[in-house]
């Protein structure tokens, strides 16, 4: 069997990062953290301890966060972030077993690279629904 | 492991295709539970002694409403969270029903697993609560 490829992060649209903060902080007990405008506005949930360099310590546990609610392909619905090794090789993994390649913020089909995260473009399952896949930038 | 995502879920209009879909693209093994479990897909995406990544599952929807996964939330108390959620403004949804059609409300009892309820959050994301069952605890 090739090698398994973990699911390692999930994250949700938000149309009010301040109402969404509220709900998953006071129902859950999550830390939220609001990046600023040079990553999107992107909203960290932590749902489970991390350490220095932002690695969960907990096993079966993970972290995610909310992104802007936009009304295309990507951007609407929940989806999981997939951990792979060869960004390229998975997007033809994903065709070849017949999924397609949605893309990032930075257009449809393209490759975002995010800083000090790595590389992630998101894409459509078999079934229709959306995931997403990142390449980690290698730590220092 | 209280409060924190623990577990995914993959709506399927054909879990068989989405079965083969993750396991062609990404290596997942795929575990295939009975029909008392209503066919239910057991999915392992990696090692669950290593901290940073989760494990889910598939299940079958004939009538697809979502194009996205879902995340399961481990509680420690069911009864109390539900209330949270709807205090802070969530939705508990209570059209769960038995293989048989048998309507049960918002809490599923699953045999081994745990209670699971699904709701939704402020911006319309669904998500699962499960309070787990003794004998799951018992197993980690």
């Amino acid at each position: 069997m090739s090698k398994q490829d973990p699911v390692v992060h999930f994250e949700m649209p938000s149309k009010d990062n301040k109402r969404v903060s509220d709900f998953y902080s006071g129902v859950f007990g999550w830390k939220m953290n609001q990046l600023g405008a040079e990553m999107g506005d992107y909203l960290l949930a932590q749902t489970t301890e991390t350490d220095d360099k932002n690695m969960v310590q907990t096993p079966g546990a993970i972290n995610g966060g909310f992104f802007k609610y936009q009304d295309k392909a990507g951007f609407n619905v929940p989806h999981l972030v997939i951990n792979v090794d060869n960004l390229e090789e998975s997007m033809k993994k994903v065709e070849e077993a017949g999924g397609k390649i949605i893309g990032g913020a930075s257009g449809p089909g393209k490759i975002d690279d995010i800083p000090g995260i790595g590389r992630y473009i998101s894409f459509e399952d078999s079934e229709g629904n959306h995931v997403g896949m990142l390449q980690p930038a290698p730590r220092a | 492991m209280s409060n924190r995502v623990v577990h995914f879920e993959i709506e399927a209009k054909d879990k068989d295709r989405a079965k083969k879909f993750y396991s062609d693209a990404f290596g997942w093994k795929m575990d295939q539970a009975g029909e008392d479990f209503g066919g239910y897909i057991s999915v392992t995406t990696g090692d669950i002694k290593v901290p940073g990544g989760i494990n889910g599952g598939i299940y079958q929807e004939e009538e697809k409403k979502l194009n996205a996964f879902s995340c399961v939330i481990s509680v420690d108390n069911v009864d109390k969270a539900i209330a949270d959620v709807k205090s802070a403004g969530g939705k508990v949804f209570d059209d769960n029903k038995t293989p048989d059609g048998k309507q049960l409300g918002e809490k599923m009892d699953i045999p081994g697993i745990g209670i699971y309820v699904k709701c939704e959050d402020t911006e319309g994301n669904r998500f699962t609560l499960l309070q787990p069952s003794p004998d799951m605890m018992q197993q980690k």
